[in-house]
Order: structure tokens, then sequence, then C-alpha cells
């Protein structure tokens, strides 16, 4: 799954540390969303989609 | 004179006290009951030093089980719910699933080849060989995977 969390974070000013933080997740799992090397559960998705007030399709795209 | 410790601490440190008590106490009949069975199937031992010795080993540990796996499930079950979100907890999984395989195939593996080739040192299979498979291949898989994504 392709995603735009590290341009959504970058908006924000975030560093992954802490938006791992917010989320109540690790910095590594941040960061292999972002390579997309981890696909999040529904539940984390949503906070992420939630923190950045968008909707989840609109971070998350399925691969092509 | 040492300084006087802050209420709060103290507070919170019976409060904590007060959280496992009912493991503390369902624990201590069971104890009882291993240092019995254990005086039981080992009758050399004085029976009184049989009993007292097993429960006080046996006590901290039925207590800790007990806590977790009864008094705080909800929040045990709570902290599950909340690692799955991590990818440590994915790559804990997929470790713990290549060890499984592994550890089967590699048993039989062995088995085989220690029959085949009269090794005694690796047929008949046993605890040991199981658990260096085990634990090995885990933290090999764990290792690989976490380099991996790093």
């Amino acid at each position: 799954m392709e995603n735009r969390l590290a341009e959504l974070r970058a908006t924000r000013g975030l560093s992954q540390a802490a938006l791992a933080e917010v989320l109540g997740t690790s910095r590594q799992t941040i960061i292999s969303i972002e390579r997309g090397r981890f696909d999040p559960s529904l539940p984390l998705a949503f906070k992420i989609a939630h923190h950045f007030e968008t909707t989840i399709e609109q971070v998350f795209t399925p691969d092509p | 004179m040492p300084p006087a410790r802050p209420r709060a601490s103290r507070v919170a440190r019976l409060t904590a006290l007060r959280k496992v008590l009912p493991a503390i106490a369902a624990s201590f009949p069971l104890a009882l009951a291993m240092g019995a069975l254990y005086a039981w199937r080992n009758p050399h031992h004085p029976t009184s030093v049989a009993v007292t010795v097993m429960a006080a080993c046996t006590w901290p540990i039925i207590a800790i089980a007990l806590q977790i796996l009864w008094f705080e499930r909800s929040e045990t079950n709570s902290a599950i719910e909340s690692g799955r979100a991590d990818v440590e907890t994915a790559w804990f999984q997929e470790a713990a699933a290549t060890a499984f395989y592994t550890t089967m195939g590699g048993l039989l593996f062995l088995e085989s080849m220690g029959s085949a080739l009269k090794l005694g040192w690796l047929s008949p299979v046993g605890l040991t060989h199981a658990l260096v498979l085990g634990i090995g291949s885990f933290a090999l898989s764990y290792l690989s995977l976490r380099r991996r994504d790093r």
C-alpha cells in the first residue's frame, strides 16, 4: 500500500518520534509505514487519518 | 536522618500493593498445594521442609501469573491490542511463525540424519535440539526482519 504519511508529517513539521508519541506507537512503526514496508492496522490507520484531519483514503492508496 | 518520602509516592505504592493483594492471597493455597504435591512425590525429603521450600519458590510465580492472566486480564488484553499497531509486533509474529516451521522441519531433518548416519548426538532429538532450533531461528529471523526494515 502506498501512503502520504511522510508528506503529511512534513507539512506539520513533525518528527517521526513526535508523531509516534502522538499516535501511541513506536518510531520504527512510523519509519516502516513511510517506507511502505508495513501496512498499519485499521485502528492505527484511523488514528493517522484523524490526526491529520483527513480520511484514510487520502492517506493510504492500494498498490496499482 | 533521611528525608521523608513524598506522601504521593506512598499512596501510589499502597494503591499498587492493594491491586496485587488478591493475586497474592489467591496464589498462597495454590503454592501450598504445589508444596504438598512435591512432598508427596519426594518422600525422601522432610515433609515440612519440602512443602515450605516448594511453596516459597512457586508462590511469587503463581501470584504473578494470576495477576497477569486473571486479575489484570482486561489490561493485558488492551496491551495486546495496542501492541498490534506496532511493526515490532509484526516482526515478532513473523519470526515466531518462521521459528515454528523451522523447528518442526529441523527436528525431522535432524532425526532422519541422526538415524541414517547413526549419530548419537543428533538422534533421538531432545529438548536441547528443539530449544537451539527454536530460539536460534526466532532470533535470526527477528534480527533479519529488523535489519531489513531499518
